[in-house]
């Protein structure tokens, strides 16, 4: 266990100046500080175990520390003015609510590190293919190359796997039994992000603890050993950023929170690409944020080529070495054609298969009918949403597999990878019927049209 | 409005509220680990014995065909199949069925030099028995 807390604070570590150098202010919230270090020190250690085996280096505790502290050395340097964070000054009853959060988070904790993650998926594509590598002290492309492991999925993105090897780097053997804190990371850092956009967004206290506690089961990813915790904390914290780069519509606006569009827009970018190296859904949200910022700030769409950069290198890894995607392979035309005829079957399927929290979704229902009157502002996240969920279905569409067996083990997955942003998006748009001083403060902005 | 924004905000907090994560916090760990540890593989009883037993009677490398009594992916060789990828870290697992169908793959052999059989005590041209179990058996290429 202690190898594993060590691991993940060196990750946080790792993460703290680049999220310094990202922000550039000397009082970036201590809550957004800490949750950025986890989620860009995973990319950089993934980043740095990659390249290592990239250069034929043989993977060793001492080795990958040193490249680390390297880089994080650097990105120090260059980040010295920002590394400050500013603390919460207040503290209040509202808190209180807070505290059942934590409490929650606690129990999540201990339901991911109770046992070796349980998960099918664990076994036989995440945590086989990092255990691969671990054997082989590096990337091992004759296990990905052969035909014979093509049911590991090997041309997912490798992000989680590799951060589970720093954790058995870390502890110098193989420890599955500890690897939900990799779950237990992604799930804090994404509630601290989301913690930091709410306080944004709304003035009472009591709300927006509330609206913590209730995105909390949406950012905790029930799936441990899946990359389905990065891509819940990659894909919200970078749709957030993005968001918040397409103008003041908040009651807080860029201006006053010192963040320069560029850098949102800059930010929102890095996690998408990030996003996209923890699992093949990623490289469909930077699809679907592109065509979102065409409709809601067509502008900024150059500006996220740090996607593309971040995710590119996969992509030619696996062209390179040949790595198959199970959902192209065939005849995709005929498939395709022959399920768009027979389109309802599979919505007959995705109704046969509840969400759970039946609660829960009502109330995100009605909150997204009854905030309807402010969806128009929120287009980006609205339509990045849609066209994410059309890309789940296109997958169902063309899948090789029977699709009902696609569905029955993949849709509700699919869906909480977008819950945490689904769940933002409706308290946002509720908050204005339930605190006057935040609707004020949005009556102030509304003409505005954005800035640049 | 406001009303019903707040009933939807509450249902939001409620429903979104997990329970589980209160209650894990007073349940005895022990039978919960034990029962989560044992959850992937409970459907084919001693077979993570028999592949631990396996990874220790087989060199580093070793290619390794999996026997099992399925003749199709969806009615547990898929099962087993993964799981022995994961028990036999270092070792390359060869499935005894064809990859995109339920076809038997006897020529699959060719690539094995080791053939791990659960339930099972076949007799294969070319094999040895190295050892047999209550689990199932080991063999190994003599040619």
């Amino acid at each position: 266990m202690i190898a594993a807390i060590l691991a993940s604070l060196l990750i946080a570590a790792a993460g703290w100046p680049i999220a310094a150098l990202l922000d550039q202010r000397d009082d970036a919230p201590l809550a957004l500080r800490v949750g950025e270090s986890y989620l860009l020190g995973a990319g950089v250690s993934a980043a740095v175990l990659l390249l290592m085996s990239l250069f034929h280096v043989a993977w060793s505790r001492t080795a990958f520390v040193v490249v680390l502290a390297i880089v994080t050395a650097s990105a120090t340097f260059v980040a010295r003015e920002s590394l400050r964070v500013a603390w919460p000054r207040q503290w209040g009853l509202a808190n209180v609510v807070d505290g059942l959060t934590v409490i929650v988070v606690a129990g999540y904790a201990r339901y991911a590190t109770i046992a070796p993650p349980p998960e099918n998926d664990f076994i036989a594509i995440w945590g086989l293919k990092a255990k691969e590598f671990w054997f082989a002290r590096g990337i091992d492309w004759r296990f990905l190359e052969n035909p014979f492991n093509a049911l590991a999925h090997v041309d997912y993105p490798l992000l989680v796997p590799l951060l589970f090897d720093v954790h058995a780097l870390v502890a110098g053997t193989w420890t599955d039994r500890w690897l939900g804190v990799v779950n237990i990371g992604f799930g804090v850092a994404t509630l601290l992000v989301i913690r930091s956009f709410l306080a944004e967004q709304i003035r009472s206290e009591w709300l927006r603890a509330l609206a913590t506690l209730a995105i909390a089961s949406s950012a905790l990813s029930p799936w441990i050993g899946l990359a389905e915790c990065a891509i819940v904390a990659y894909g919200t914290t970078a749709m957030l950023f993005l968001r918040r780069a397409c103008g003041p519509d908040t009651p807080v606006c860029a201006a006053q929170t010192g963040v320069s569009v560029p850098h949102d827009a800059l930010r929102g970018a890095i996690y998408l690409g990030l996003a996209a190296s923890s699992k093949n859904e990623g490289l469909a949200l930077i699809a679907a944020a592109t065509i979102a910022l065409l409709v809601a700030r067509s502008r900024l769409v150059t500006r996220l080529w740090p996607s593309v950069v971040i995710a590119g290198p996969w992509l030619v890894l696996r062209l390179l070495h040949h790595l198959q995607t199970d959902i192209t392979a065939g005849p995709v035309g005929a498939r395709a054609a022959e399920r768009l005829a027979a389109l309802a079957s599979i919505f007959t399927e995705i109704l046969k298969y509840s969400l759970g929290k039946p609660l829960f979704w009502s109330g995100i229902i009605v909150a997204l009918l009854l905030g309807m009157r402010y969806l128009a502002r929120e287009r980006l996240l609205s339509v990045a949403i849609v066209v994410q969920l059309l890309f789940f279905l296109t997958a169902y569409v063309v899948t090789p597999h029977d699709v009902a067996w696609h569905v029955r083990w993949s849709w509700e997955r699919l869906v909480t990878q977008l819950s945490a942003m689904i769940s933002f998006l409706a308290i946002i748009v509720i908050t204005p019927l339930l605190d006057r001083s935040s609707a004020a403060a949005i009556q102030r902005e509304a003409p505005s049209g954005g800035v640049e | 409005m406001r009303i019903a924004a707040l009933a939807a905000f509450a249902a939001i907090v409620v429903g979104g509220f997990q329970p589980f994560y209160l209650r894990i916090l007073a349940t005895d760990a022990t039978p919960m680990r034990a029962a989560f540890s044992d959850l992937p593989y409970r459907k084919l009883p001693g077979f993570r014995r028999f592949l631990v037993d396996v990874d220790r009677s087989t060199p580093p490398g070793a290619s390794i065909a999996i026997a099992l009594p399925f003749g199709a992916w969806d009615r547990g060789y898929e099962y087993g199949y993964n799981r022995a990828g994961y028990l036999l870290p270092g070792k390359q697992p060869v499935p005894l069925l064809d990859l995109y169908s339920d076809r038997p793959a006897p020529r699959n052999l060719d690539h094995a030099d080791w053939v791990a059989a659960w339930h099972a005590a076949p007799q294969i041209e070319g094999f040895v028995t190295v050892w047999r179990s209550a689990d199932g058996t080991l063999l190994r290429r003599v040619h």
